[in-house]
């Protein structure tokens, strides 16, 4: 029976045993009829809001778990700070010279300055 | 640990034990009454026969068997009630739903109409299956027929709603 045919007969089908077996095996072969009972699923939703069809309650599970995950990875985010540059660890010095120069001990190798110009001329390491 | 069966509580309560009918009362309390509510334009009137539906069951308890479902027996008592209830305001009319309308949004109002426009049969088993969750076994007892019959009611009702929208939509 097509769906047209189904239509055509719908006001006239009754309880009996053979109707009733038509329209089951009609409706469950039916791709049209598949797509009126979700039709009217969310048709009848409407007169009653507290109930939601399967559809919309996952809708509304995956829309809060995305909120849900944003809102986790947010706090998050603010929770871990970014790696603030390192100061340079502060150099201890052993400077040994005179008024010509100055040659300093430093954890980084030997630094010598020369009194006659600027302090990092001639620096070597 | 699991909540006592509805049909334990009946049975308690035919021995009794009162406060097991006290817990029907409180499980299905608000189910009846959005039932009665949901056929019926006068909230005074679902009142009424809520609670006449709950006294009916109450008066059975020296005849209960366990038979079959609880639930099955509550609505066909509370379908019983209905029918009465309507024949008695209109003689000889058809029976025909007047569904609660509160102020709506207008498609709303439309699926209201087209629910209107079903065959009480149709519609019955429709509402019994989408609105208070019965299955397709327990609305053929409320109604007096089979559940494959149930099954094909609603696939007529859902087929005839989608007819009726349809036409609604097109005439807008």
């Amino acid at each position: 029976m097509t769906h047209d045919e189904y239509l055509s007969r719908l006001d006239g089908f009754t309880d009996s045993p053979g109707d009733v077996s038509e329209v089951l095996l009609h409706a469950d072969s039916c791709a049209i009829c598949r797509k009126e009972s979700r039709a009217a699923e969310r048709s009848l939703s409407r007169l009653d809001p507290g109930r939601r069809s399967i559809a919309e309650e996952l809708a509304r599970f995956a829309a809060t778990a995305a909120i849900l995950a944003i809102v986790v990875l947010g706090m998050h985010r603010l929770s871990v700070r970014p790696e603030e540059p390192r100061a340079p660890e502060a150099a201890r010095y052993r400077i040994v010279g005179d008024a010509s120069g100055v040659v300093a001990y430093t954890p980084s190798g030997i630094v010598v300055g020369l009194a006659s110009n600027s302090a990092e001329k001639g620096v070597t390491r | 640990m699991a909540l006592p069966s509805d049909e334990f509580l009946m049975t308690a309560f035919t021995r009794g034990d009162r406060t097991s009918f006290d817990r029907l009362v409180s499980r299905y309390s608000a189910t009846l009454d959005a039932y009665f509510r949901r056929r019926l334009p006068d909230d005074g009137r679902a009142e009424e026969l809520r609670q006449e539906t709950l006294l009916a069951i109450f008066s059975l308890a020296q005849s209960y068997e366990e038979k079959g479902r609880f639930r099955s027996l509550l609505f066909a008592i509370a379908y019983r009630k209905l029918v009465s209830a309507r024949r008695a305001e209109r003689p000889g009319e058809p029976m025909t739903e007047n569904l609660v309308a509160p102020a709506e949004h207008p498609d709303s109002l439309s699926v209201r109409r087209a629910l209107q426009e079903l065959s009480e049969p149709l519609r019955e088993a429709l509402m019994l299956k989408y609105f208070e969750g019965l299955t397709s076994a327990e609305a053929g007892e409320v109604l007096g027929c089979s559940a494959d019959a149930i099954r094909a009611r609603v696939c007529r009702a859902r087929s005839a709603l989608a007819r009726q929208l349809d036409e609604t939509g097109r005439s807008r």
